[in-house]
C-alpha cells in the first residue's frame, strides 16, 4: 500500500526526467533540428546569462509590469465587479457592451496603444492590467450575486450594521470567487506583459527572446523561455500559498476534525 | 404580544405574479409556543420573512403589541433559526465568533461579551465547542449553534423555519426537547414553523394550521396536552392522537379543496 503510494507520488518526477533526458539524447544525436538545443545547452546558457546586468535588468522590467498590470487589473476588477453586482440596472446597461469586450483579447489594442504610447512598458501594463481585469471582474461579480439569501437574512436579523455585513458576510462570501479570478488573472497578466514584449519590443525578457530568435542564439533564446515558464509555476504557487492561508475554512481546503 | 394581520404576499417577478399569502391573521402571546403547521410550498418560509421584518407584504401588518411597534425592517425584539444552518452559520468563523457577532452592538464589555456566549453555548449543551468551527460539526450540533447564537441576542421573540427539518429523528427529537427546556429558561416566546404535524401538536401551546397556496388559516387549535411534554409520554396520550388526526384532518382537507380548486381553473 504504503509503496505504491509513493510511487505515484513519484512518477510526476520521473516522466519530467524522462522527457528531459530523451530531449538530450535526441538533441546530442542530431535526430532533432538544430533550433532546439540539448536542454543541457540550455541550462548553461542560463547559468552564465544570470549574473549578467541585462539579463537582471530585463528581469527586473518584466517583474515590475507583471505586478503593476495584475495590481491595476484586480482593482479595477473587485470595483467593477461589485459595482454590477451591487446595482443590478448597472449590469442590465452594460451586459451586452461587457460581454463583448470581455472576449475580445486584449492585444488587439497592441497597433492603436503602440501609436499612442510607443514601446514603453506603460503598453504592456495597459493591455495587461485590461486583460487581468476581465477573469477578476466576473468572479467578483458571480461572487457577489451568489451570496446565499439566508446568509443575507441572518446578518439583517441580527441587527449587523451595513459596513458588518460588508466584512462579516459579503467579503469572506466572495474572496474564494475572488481568488480564483486572481489565479487566472496572473496567468493572463504574464501572457499579455511578455507577448507585448515579443510583438512592440517593450523592455523586459519577451524583447530579449525575440532579440535572440532573431540572430538564431537559441540556447540563450530557451534559458529565457525556461525563465518565464519558472517565474509563472513560482506566482501560481505563491497564490495557492495565500489562498490555503485564507480560505482555510472553505470546502476545498478544510480539514475535518472532531 | 405580536399579531400578524391580514397578511398577503404575491411575489412579481419578471412580468409573472404569484399569490404566495392570501389572508393570514393570528396572533401570539407573551411566552407562548406557537408553531404553524403547512403542507411543503404553503408559503410558510414567506410568512416568517415577513414577520421578521425581512420581506415587505403586498398587505397587511406584522405588530409587537407591547411597543406598538410596525414591523418594516427586521426588529432587534425578533430572532431568527432558519432550516439550512449550513448557510445561515459562518464557515469562516468559529462557533464563539458565530454567537458573539450580533452581541458586538449590544454588549460593549468584552469580557461580558465573552461570558454570554459561554452561557449561551452552555445552554444548548455545546460547552467546549466555540473554538471549533461549525462544520467541524455534526447537522445537529450545528442547529444547536444557530439556537445559541439566537438565544444569546436576548429576543422577545423566536421565529424558527422548519428548524429540524436537516436531523435525523434522534437528533430532531433531542432538538424538540432542547428547544422546550431552554425557552423556558430564557423566557422567550417562540414560534415554530413545520410541516410535521407531530412536531407541531408536540411542541405548541397553539398549533396555526394554514392551507396550501394562496395561503389562508385553517384553524387555530389549543393544545391542551400537560407540560412537561415528553417524547413517549406525551406522544402516547390518546389527546395527542385527537390532535393530531384534528390537525391531520384539517391539512388533508386544505389539500382536497386546492386540487379542487386547479381542477376548476383547468376546465
Ligand atoms: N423570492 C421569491 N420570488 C418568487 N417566488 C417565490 C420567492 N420565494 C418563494 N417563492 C415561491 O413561493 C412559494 C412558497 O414558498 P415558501 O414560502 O418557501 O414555502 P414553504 O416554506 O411553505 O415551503 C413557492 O412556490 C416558491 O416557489
Ligand atoms: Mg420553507
Amino acid at each position: 500500500m504504503k509503496r505504491r503510494f509513493r510511487l505515484i507520488r513519484l512518477l510526476p518526477w520521473v516522466t519530467t526526467i524522462a522527457i528531459i533526458a530523451g530531449q538530450e539524447i535526441l538533441a546530442r544525436a542530431g535526430a532533432i533540428p538544430r533550433v532546439i538545443p540539448p536542454f543541457t545547452d540550455t541550462v548553461a546558457a542560463l547559468w552564465r546569462m544570470l549574473p549578467t546586468e541585462v539579463f537582471l535588468t530585463s528581469l527586473g522590467l518584466m517583474l515590475q509590469q507583471f505586478v503593476t498590470s495584475l495590481a491595476i487589473g484586480v482593482l479595477a476588477g473587485v470595483v467593477l465587479g461589485i459595482l454590477i453586482g451591487v446595482i443590478r440596472p448597472l449590469n442590465r446597461i452594460l451586459r451586452y457592451v461587457l460581454e463583448f469586450l470581455r472576449f475580445t483579447p486584449s492585444v488587439v489594442y497592441i497597433p492603436i496603444l503602440l501609436l499612442l504610447m510607443g514601446s514603453r512598458p506603460q503598453l504592456a501594463i495597459s493591455l495587461a492590467a485590461l486583460g487581468a481585469m476581465w477573469p477578476v471582474l466576473y468572479q467578483t461579480y458571480y461572487g457577489v450575486v451568489g451570496v446565499s439569501q439566508i446568509m443575507k437574512d441572518t446578518g439583517r436579523v441580527f441587527g449587523l450594521s451595513r459596513s458588518q455585513q460588508l466584512r462579516s458576510i459579503t467579503i469572506p462570501s466572495v474572496s474564494p470567487f475572488l481568488a480564483t479570478g486572481i489565479r487566472i488573472a496572473a496567468a493572463h497578466a504574464l501572457v499579455v506583459v511578455v507577448a507585448v514584449q515579443i510583438i512592440a519590443a517593450v523592455p523586459g525578457i519577451g524583447r530579449d527572446i525575440q532579440g535572440y530568435a532573431e540572430n538564431g542564439v537559441f540556447p540563450q533564446m530557451y534559458a529565457l523561455i525556461l525563465v518565464v515558464g519558472i517565474i509563472g509555476l513560482l506566482v501560481n504557487w505563491l497564490l495557492e500559498m495565500v489562498e490555503r492561508r485564507q480560505l482555510h475554512w472553505h470546502a476545498t481546503y478544510r480539514e475535518k476534525q472532531a | 404580544m405580536l399579531t400578524v394581520e391580514n397578511l398577503q404576499k404575491t411575489y412579481t417577478s419578471g412580468g409573472k405574479s404569484l399569490e404566495v399569502l392570501r389572508d393570514v391573521s393570528f396572533t401570539v402571546k407573551e411566552g407562548e409556543f406557537v408553531t404553524v403547521v403547512g403542507p411543503s410550498g404553503a408559503g410558510k418560509t414567506t410568512l416568517l420573512r415577513c414577520m421578521a421584518g425581512l420581506l415587505p407584504p403586498t398587505a397587511g401588518t406584522v405588530t409587537l403589541t407591547n411597543s406598538g411597534k410596525v414591523v418594516t425592517s427586521p426588529p432587534k425584539e425578533i430572532a431568527c433559526v432558519f432550516q439550512d444552518y449550513s448557510r445561515s452559520l459562518m464557515p469562516w468563523y468559529k462557533v464563539s465568533r458565530n454567537v458573539g457577532l450580533p452581541l458586538d452592538n449590544i454588549i460593549k464589555d468584552k469580557n461580558e461579551r465573552r461570558q454570554a456566549v459561554e452561557q449561551a453555548l452552555q445552554s444548548v449543551g455545546l460547552d467546549g465547542f466555540g473554538d471549533s468551527y461549525p462544520w467541524q460539526l455534526s447537522g445537529g450540533m450545528q442547529q444547536r449553534v444557530a439556537i445559541a447564537r439566537a438565544l444569546a441576542y436576548r429576543p422577545e421573540f423566536l421565529i424558527m423555519d422548519e428548524p429540524f427539518a436537516s436531523v435525523d429523528a434522534q437528533t430532531r427529537a433531542d432538538l424538540e426537547d432542547l428547544i422546550l427546556r431552554v425557552r423556558q429558561t430564557a423566557g422567550v416566546t417562540v414560534v415554530l414553523v413545520t410541516h410535521d404535524i407531530d412536531e407541531a401538536v408536540y411542541l405548541a401551546d397553539r398549533v396555526v394550521v394554514v392551507s396550501s397556496r394562496p395561503t389562508v388559516v385553517m384553524d387555530v387549535i389549543d393544545v391542551d396536552l400537560p407540560r412537561p411534554r415528553s417524547q413517549v409520554t406525551t406522544k402516547g396520550m390518546p389527546r395527542f392522537g385527537e390532535l393530531r388526526t384534528q390537525v391531520a384532518t384539517l391539512i388533508m382537507r386544505a389539500s382536497a379543496e386546492a386540487a379542487a380548486a386547479q381542477g376548476q381553473t383547468q376546465l
